[in-house]
């Protein structure tokens, strides 16, 4: 890596560490942290849930990040900014999304209990949330200490035309809060003074003296006495470098956390982070650049045995990538990764072609896409101490099936063949992929098997059929025995969810000839065609359910038929009409045309129609088809390109071990 | 500035003073990065309950129209209660009598309303909780309360407590599995919800109004390359990745990363296959009978019939059975659309012998008032036919793993507004849920934020007498 000069390792780590995307892995590593959403969560009737200028905080995030700003004043300012920059001319203000993106609970007593619990594991390594009902079980922290924290930040509100929509502010009128004996609401104990914890400063910590004292307990947090802030810091940091955290349960530093083997590690680091003015940077820099971070994961058998689970770091700890770095992995090796900075939260999870870091996913906390839980990324519900690395079924399916993962596979060819030459042979192909995907070149065997695979043909029989690419709509006339459209036309153009012979209706040429998602119009001189072409031999199924529903006029007749057969003829006048249980086999190609004809006159003609069809192919599985769900104003329906096996060796790779685990 | 023993010093807790946290050891098994976290796992003690089909008819059903009859509110039916009512959401008056006809099924003789006459044909199967109390008479708290045993933090669902117990038998299909018609329930998926268990516990939800796969399960097809050359390009990766594995012996997460390939394989056929109520014998979709609610409960049949460990079905978007007003006509509705194919379930499981190890649940999250709600400006305008929530009593139902069938279990007061007799907590059901799949509601704990969290919290009692 970086060349054979002696300090090439520490050029290689100063040069990420200046990059950009610093800002964003160590961005999103934080918001974890601060249970990051772009939603309130439920609301009641009416109320939209978008939590506003949450994009905000995430970009003061990879701002000041990047920057390198001093942890203290990081906190300083995500705990009280607006005492500081109270009218956002710094941008600083948005740090105090920190305690605003959590769920807005209908209770604002639960809103404030999620405060107390971020500040508190987030920051602190202390469960205090535990003493809402009774004093700690295990800690010294007693009921006091909670309500003195709820005094805190009951005396701090949202503003409405503030700098900062996430800002908090102290009210007009500030105040101790009562204990809630058993934290039954209205339960009156004792008077909490706004005050630090106990067990941080002794018997009788002195009272916030500043307003709601939120500032008051950013200073406490950030004291240099305080012995956990720097600690639970440090060993976040480890965690996130090394794979995993000294102390296991990175939020909670309490009594029944376990001793770190390697404590006084954790202890060295947290000192020197604090005599190097509190940089997460130089912090980054010192763990990165130390003997351990730059081990191998390879362990030999009785390494593995004696220490399974490497709490000696005797290696490296070989990792699954998370979902974002994954995700953007992938795209920057398809060519496709878009490397603009913050701004508005866009939404990943349905939208294969959207190409921004994953970091700027929109992260709705109340329906919060499956796709965040299958791949682990943290809940938004409350504070995540760390990720859950689990290895489930549903993670390959979305890597072997979604819209995403196919396109770029096939980017990545293109990236990776687009500087070969025309005649280049497959052996070259493979390489230039390997080359692309996992940075190195093929072994013998590897490139063996790869170029075995890449001749072989496609077999794209048992490909799942698009349904919406198997219909047509247009219009034709009935043959005389009507049994057959003659002149089958594509209806020219689609406005308005319908196609129709133009934009306006009537048509100069095409009247009232028309078809629309549930029906449609037949025309004075043409039938309407709603025609499904059969995508492969097979058995199809047929039934439809229709209604002419206007008590003037005389009515449609609508008919299916195809291969030169009529299947059913039905009239329909003011009445519904159902047909079911009509069963053929069908050829490849072989159209199965439903037509409505105007039966006479073409007034009051409108009818409604939708269609189910189910195909049992010879090969392949059942595919069903419903003209309703199926509609569409494109005449290419779905991006349905078969991959080529090189596209489908690609796809492999980036779905292989080597590309997702980091060794 | 701080120096190094005064940050060693100064820790008045953490863990570095504190020996005897050495005692205590502490770390979760379902954190380890090797495991799949659904793999099956064993109960605390041996039980007959194996799946759960939670059939949750959410808005509020009717318990006096439906599964309590109160023949005292039929003969003072328009009279005020003496003492005045009990406080619920909205304001209420006299005594309304129920316009449904009850009458005695099955060799046990209970009294059910013609509403769920389908459902009465299995009642020998059934034990009525007719002594069901929750904490407050608003949807949302209520619909938290029965689904995660909390009203207002975020705790894990049910199915997400079993999932996290259990594991769950069929790796190729989702462990827990929420259907709703049209849409989600309020509160969306927080009924459904992880909490702090790992997210993969989370509920997957299916909108059983589609009936193609790819629309009720994301990405099991694949457009653009078909299954036959998929199998091809799986066994390449599978030796791509051994040739990976090789220089890296010993590391179990390599291998289960591979295995998780294999598994989604099967899952596209078999998940297809166990959605697809086509493939049933037509006397089967016949009992069912027609419509969505037919056809999600044949599903359910279908899903535990392969393994699935917990099946919840909404009756539909929003809260249906929230009738405050038109409530003859609308409940009529409403057990029309899904009576026939309960009563087909519970006889269908229990002709495959399946009903002994799979638990139904029947209810809402709460009942509604015997007395009639006042007409309210914007909601129910000018009526007086409908019921207000009630929390202080409402019924559910259990059948199969190992409940003891053709029971009644409490009550409420002769007018069916309070549980009086044996009443039945919410807690106390969770507990008795957890019972019946093998569970000591206080032993199945998880580890978060420095407390272990049950799904009970710090309540909960059995109730033995349904239990055979």
């Amino acid at each position: 890596m970086g060349g054979s000069r002696p300090d090439a390792a520490r050029r290689v780590i100063d040069n990420l560490l200046a990059r950009p995307e610093f800002g964003e892995r160590w961005g999103r590593h934080w918001m974890d942290v601060a249970r990051y959403a772009d939603t309130v969560g439920y609301t009641l009737a009416n109320k939209p849930p978008r939590l506003e200028g949450s994009e905000r905080y995430r970009d003061w995030l990879i701002r000041r990040f990047n920057d390198d700003l001093p942890y203290s004043d990081q906190i300083i300012l995500q705990l009280a900014a607006d005492t500081i920059d109270p009218d956002n001319k710094s941008g600083d203000l948005d740090a105090m999304g920190f305690l605003t993106v959590g769920r807005r609970f209908l209770s604002n007593d639960d809103t404030i209990d999620d405060r107390i619990d971020l500040v508190t594991r987030g920051l602190l390594g202390l469960t205090v949330q535990c003493a809402r009902c009774h004093d700690h079980k295990f800690d010294p922290i007693p009921t006091m200490d909670y309500y003195s924290l709820v005094g805190v930040f009951n005396s701090s509100e949202l503003r409405d035309k503030a700098a900062s929509p996430l800002a908090l502010f102290d009210k007009e009128k500030v105040g101790d809060h009562p204990v809630w004996v058993r934290g039954q609401r209205g339960n009156r104990g004792p008077i909490a003074p706004r005050r630090f914890l106990t067990a941080l400063h002794g018997e009788e910590p002195p009272r916030f003296e500043n307003g709601s004292g939120r500032l008051d307990l950013a200073h406490a947090i950030v004291d240099t006495s305080n012995p956990l802030t720097r600690r639970v810091l440090a060993n976040r940091v480890w965690m996130h470098l090394m794979g995993k955290p000294f102390v296991d349960t990175p939020s909670d530093f309490g009594v029944r956390t376990q001793q770190p083997i390697q404590a006084e590690v954790l202890d060295d680091l947290a000192v020197a982070f604090a005599e190097d003015g509190d940089s997460v940077k130089r912090l980054i820099r010192r763990i990165a650049g130390s003997y351990l971070y730059s081990q191998s994961s390879q362990a030999t058998t009785d390494a593995v045995r004696n220490d399974p689970d490497n709490w000696y770091f005797g290696r490296a700890t070989r990792r699954r990538r998370d979902f974002e770095s994954l995700r953007d992995t992938i795209l920057q090796c398809a060519g496709q990764l878009d490397f603009r900075k913050g701004g508005a939260p866009v939404d990943i999870a349905e939208s294969p072609d959207q190409s921004r870091r994953t970091i700027y996913a929109f992260i709705d906390r109340q329906q919060l896409p499956a796709i965040f839980r299958v791949f682990d990324v943290a809940g938004p519900d409350a504070h995540a101490p760390q990720r859950y690395y689990t290895t489930v079924p549903q993670q390959a399916l979305y890597l072997m099936n979604s819209p995403f993962i196919l396109k770029a596979s096939v980017s990545v060819v293109d990236a990776a063949t687009k500087a070969l030459p025309a005649d280049a042979t497959n052996e070259q192909q493979v390489a230039a992929v390997f080359q692309k995907i996992l940075k190195r070149s093929p072994s013998t065997e590897e490139l063996r098997l790869a170029v075995q695979f890449c001749r072989s043909e496609i077999d794209p029989e048992t490909v799942a059929i698009v349904p919406a690419s198997a219909w047509a709509y247009g219009y034709g006339k009935l043959n005389e025995g009507q049994t057959a459209i003659d002149g089958f036309t594509p209806l020219p153009k689609f406005h308005e969810g319908r196609w129709g012979g133009g934009e306006a209706l009537p048509d100069k040429q095409l009247g009232y000839t028309s078809l629309t998602a549930n029906g449609g119009h037949p025309g004075q001189h043409f039938d309407t065609v709603r025609r499904w072409i059969a995508p492969r031999a097979g058995r199809l199924e047929i039934a439809y359910q229709a209604e002419h529903p206007s008590d003037k006029g005389d009515g449609v007749r609508m008919l299916i038929v195809s291969n030169g057969e009529r299947l059913s003829e039905k009239n329909v006048q003011n009445s519904k009409v159902a047909v079911d249980k009509v069963a053929i086999d069908v050829q490849p190609g072989q159209a199965v045309d439903f037509v409505v004809n105007q039966n006479g006159s073409t007034s009051f003609d409108g009818y409604r129609q939708t269609i189910q069809l189910r195909l049992t192919p010879v090969r392949g599985l059942p595919t069903e088809f419903d003209s309703l769900a199926d509609f569409s104003g494109s005449t290419d329906a779905g991006n349905s390109k078969l991959l080529t096996r090189l596209e489908q060796f690609a796809h492999a790779l980036l779905v292989s071990n080597e590309f997702t685990f980091v060794d | 500035m701080f120096s190094r023993r005064d940050l060693l010093t100064r820790s008045g807790m953490g863990f570095a003073t504190l020996a005897l946290a050495d005692l205590l050891q502490c770390s979760s098994a379902e954190a380890s990065p090797v495991n799949n976290p659904l793999l099956p796992k064993a109960s605390h003690f041996p039980a007959k309950a194996k799946h759960v089909i939670h059939l949750f008819m959410n808005g509020g059903p009717s318990h006096v129209d439906t599964f309590d009859p109160k023949p005292v509110l039929q003969s003072r039916s328009g009279e005020a209660i003496d003492g005045g009512n009990l406080k619920t959401e909205r304001p209420t008056g006299a005594l309304l009598g129920s316009p449904f006809k009850f009458k005695p099924y099955g060799e046990s003789g209970i009294e059910v309303s013609e509403l769920f006459h389908e459902t009465a044909q299995s009642i020998d199967e059934i034990a009525v909780i007719r002594s069901m109390h929750a904490d407050v008479p608003n949807h949302e708290p209520s619909l938290m309360l029965m689904n995660t045993g909390e009203s207002r933090l975020i705790r894990p669902s049910v199915g997400s407590w079993l999932t996290y117990g259990l594991g769950t038998e069929n790796q190729n299909l989702p462990a827990f599995i929420a259907m709703c018609p049209g849409g989600y329930p309020i509160k969306g998926a927080q009924n459904w919800q992880a909490g702090f268990l790992p997210g993969i516990y989370q509920g997957t939800y299916v909108d059983s109004n589609h009936t193609k796969i790819e629309k009720l399960i994301e990405n099991i097809n694949n457009f653009r390359v078909s299954r036959d050359d998929q199998r091809q390009q799986l066994d390449l990766l599978s030796k791509l990745n051994e040739l990976h594995r090789e220089s890296r012996p010993n590391d179990p997460k390599l291998e289960s990363r591979i295995q998780s390939f294999e598994l989604a394989f099967r899952m596209q056929s078999e998940a297809t296959e166990a959605f697809d109520i086509n493939r049933e014998p037509q006397h089967i979709l016949d009992m069912y009978g027609p419509g969505v609610h037919a056809r999600q409960t044949l599903i359910a049949r279908r899903l535990v019939e392969r393994g699935v460990r917990y099946v919840q079905l909404w009756h539909g978007a929003g809260q249906p059975w929230d009738n405050h007003d038109d409530l003859e006509e609308r409940h009529r509705s409403l057990a029309g659309q899904c009576d026939r194919a309960i009563g087909a379930l519970l006889k269908d499981l229990k002709q495959r012998d399946m009903l002994k190890d799979t638990l139904v649940i029947w209810g809402g999250e709460f009942g509604r008032t015997p007395v009639v709600e006042m007409p309210k400006e914007g909601s129910n305008q000018g009526k007086m036919n409908g019921r207000d929530h009630n929390h202080h009593g409402f019924t559910v139902w259990m059948a199969g793993g190992g409940v003891k069938g053709g029971t009644v279990h409490g009550s409420t007061d002769e007018f069916g507004f309070k549980a009086i007799e044996n009443r039945v907590h919410v807690h106390d059901l969770h507990a008795t849920m957890l019972h019946l799949l093998g569970f000591d509601h206080k032993k199945l704990t998880y580890r978060y934020a420095g407390r272990d969290f049950r799904l009970t919290d710090l309540h909960g009692h059995v109730v033995d007498e349904i239990i055979a």
